[in-house]
């Protein structure tokens, strides 16, 4: 039994299409990572599959349960991490993680949970005083409570500094050894990278893809990624436009302030970019090389592929052109990886 | 029975804000008052009998006002501000809110009219003067009744709309209407379906259209009870009036829940 079955869902808001039949399976112990630009429809399926929402057609089972039919049995054995939620404003922080035991009839103690997730010190204070990113822990704390066998978390990272989003990561982990289901959607795509083993990429209402991370990259054909510092005479732009043109090359993405081109491109495709950057006046000063990263993969998917938008629904900004139709197959664990990045 | 968490989280809400506290003050504070001008008539002469009919009197505003007060934002402030999301990540339903969210806050308003009836008789009593103890056990029971059915009007009005602009026009609105307003509504009514001219003795439903008002029905009941009254030929039935109070408490929630329940958060 799938952990989360959506088949055919749609939602339309007046003559909006916020999501025109969404098609997904994640399986038992997957770590499912949900990616879209702003606005894609992420919430939305969210929203339906919690039943906060009602979806316009189609149907979603999480955990074997219809949950228009049953949502409370399916609250009972999920863990929600909520967008948009505001903590009980009369409420300490222990109160509310003791509130969520009291709802699920855990026997988690709560003090445990709010220093799992770091919230140690401000358990007592009224959770109305919380800033954005201990608002956030306090609610993947009360998400955690029962062992949940699944864990949907709506943008888990918001608000978050880097010690939280790397707790975040580790309570992830640790939560898919216990054995549980996670699903997470995000725009931050180095935090799905970091933990997901199967990703969705979701635009203007629709999947366009659903794969591991290493089929999407072999996919994409994008698989080496080139970082060129420039020096400062250098006219960035037009050397990004020549480079662009070059045969293999699936994004190029400026860096004006640093002077920096970020080329995705065919590992063999490498060496011409040089040569191209230096052909079109660009005087190199440094050059690094490593794996593409899922922001190439994912513009080149969001922004090039996938079906024109639908009325009410906008581009997202600075679309790149992606170049999705390279050939040359490298296998992953071939590829060079050197840091892609200084 | 999830509701009942949701209800005691309600209550807990309300000793935690302060609110409970303002609410039993203010119905204290002039609870009190007609417990004071009670002493002073019965001290030159007059009898303490008038105790419940002035407790009566201030509670047909103040309890509609109170229990409207109290319940026109509970549903929809959370929906509007997001504690919902986060309550609906743990295993309740949008009925447990809606039932929880109701029974909670009239208890906040039944322990404010018990409270202060308590210490208003305490201060008659202490002053050395008996009660009418009958008369007072059924304004009581009565005003518990009206409150519970405001607070539902309350709660409907608060599950039905997404806009707290809206529940709060609404919620005056209904309190206009039900509380003053209907005092011309019937012969209205009756004036209207006549051909705009009013006929020589009122149809025979114009008494029941009178009781549709929870404030008319809950005047009627206690009317009944309090005096022993039995009812011309003309009056609303008790039975009726004692199905339309029933009907508010129960209708306008359940309607309020349907609608909450099909709509998205």
């Amino acid at each position: 039994m799938p952990a989360i079955e959506l088949d055919g869902v749609e939602k339309h808001f007046g003559d909006v299409t916020a999501l025109r039949g969404i098609d997904l399976t994640v399986d038992r112990g997957d770590v499912f990572g949900f990616l879209g630009p702003n606005g894609a429809g992420k919430s939305t399926t969210i929203d339906i599959m919690l039943n906060y929402s009602h979806a316009s057609a189609g149907s979603v089972r999480v955990l074997g349960t219809d949950v228009e039919d049953d949502p409370v049995a399916v609250r009972r054995r999920i863990g929600v991490l909520p967008e948009g939620f505001e903590p009980f404003e009369t409420m300490t922080g222990r109160q509310h993680i003791q509130f969520a035991i009291e709802s699920k009839g855990a026997d988690d103690y709560p003090e445990e949970i709010i220093e799992r997730v770091g919230l140690e010190g401000a358990g007592d204070r009224p959770a109305h005083g919380y800033s954005k990113g201990m608002a956030q822990r306090l609610a993947l704390g009360m998400a955690l409570v029962g062992e949940p066998d699944l864990l949907v978390l709506d943008e888990p990272s918001t608000g978050l500094d880097p010690h939280g989003v790397r707790r975040m990561r580790e309570i992830v982990r640790e939560e898919v050894d216990r054995g549980a289901t996670v699903f997470f959607s995000s725009h931050i795509l180095e935090q799905v990278e970091a933990v997901c083993n199967r990703v969705g990429i979701l635009r203007y209402g629709e999947l366009i893809a659903v794969d591991s991370l290493e089929r999407l990259r072999g996919t994409v054909g994008a698989e080496s990624e080139l970082t060129v510092e420039l020096a400062g005479t250098t006219a960035v732009a037009a050397v990004a436009d020549a480079v662009e043109s070059l045969e293999g090359v699936s994004q190029v993405a400026e860096h004006d302030r640093e002077r920096t081109l970020v080329v995705g491109c065919t590992t063999a495709a490498k060496l011409a970019v040089l040569d191209e950057i230096r052909a079109s006046g660009g005087e190199i000063v440094d050059f690094s090389t490593g794996e593409t990263s899922l922001e190439e993969l994912f513009v080149s998917y969001t922004g090039a592929a996938g079906a024109k938008p639908g009325p009410g629904q906008r581009e997202p900004e600075g679309s790149a052109d992606g170049d999705a139709e390279s050939g040359d197959e490298t296998a992953p664990e071939q590829r060079p990886n050197t840091e892609a990045r200084r | 029975m999830s509701w009942t968490l949701i209800a005691r989280k309600e209550i807990g809400d309300s000793v935690r804000s302060r609110q409970l506290f303002v609410f039993a003050g203010l119905f204290v504070l002039i609870f009190g008052l007609a417990a004071y001008a009670t002493v002073r008539a019965a001290r030159t002469g007059g009898s303490t009998d008038e105790f419940v009919g002035l407790l009566s009197l201030v509670s047909m505003v103040l309890v509609p006002v109170a229990g409207l007060s109290l319940a026109h934002e509970a549903i929809v402030k959370r929906r509007t501000n997001g504690q919902w999301r986060l309550m609906l990540g743990l295993p309740h339903s949008r009925r447990d809110l809606v039932v929880g969210t109701y029974l909670g806050r009239f208890a906040i308003l039944a322990v404010s009219i018990l409270v202060s009836v308590v210490l208003a008789s305490l201060f008659v009593l202490v002053s050395g003067f008996t009660l009418p103890w009958g008369s007072l056990a059924g304004f009581v029971a009565l005003t518990l009744v009206l409150a519970l059915v405001y607070v539902a009007i309350g709660i409907g009005i608060s599950a039905f709309v997404r806009s707290t602009t809206l529940t709060a026009f609404l919620a005056f609105g209904s309190f206009l209407l039900f509380v003053f307003a209907w005092w011309v509504v019937p012969d209205a009514v009756v004036y209207v379906v006549n051909g705009l001219e009013m006929p020589a003795s009122s149809p025979w439903w114009t008494p029941y259209l009178e009781a549709l008002s929870p404030s008319r029905a809950h005047e009627r009941v206690t009317n009944a009870v309090a005096a022993g009254e039995t009812g011309s030929e003309s009056e609303i039935p008790l039975w009726f009036a004692a199905l339309v109070l029933a009907g508010w408490a129960v209708i306008a929630p359940g309607v309020g829940y349907l609608r909450f329940n099909e709509t998205d958060l």
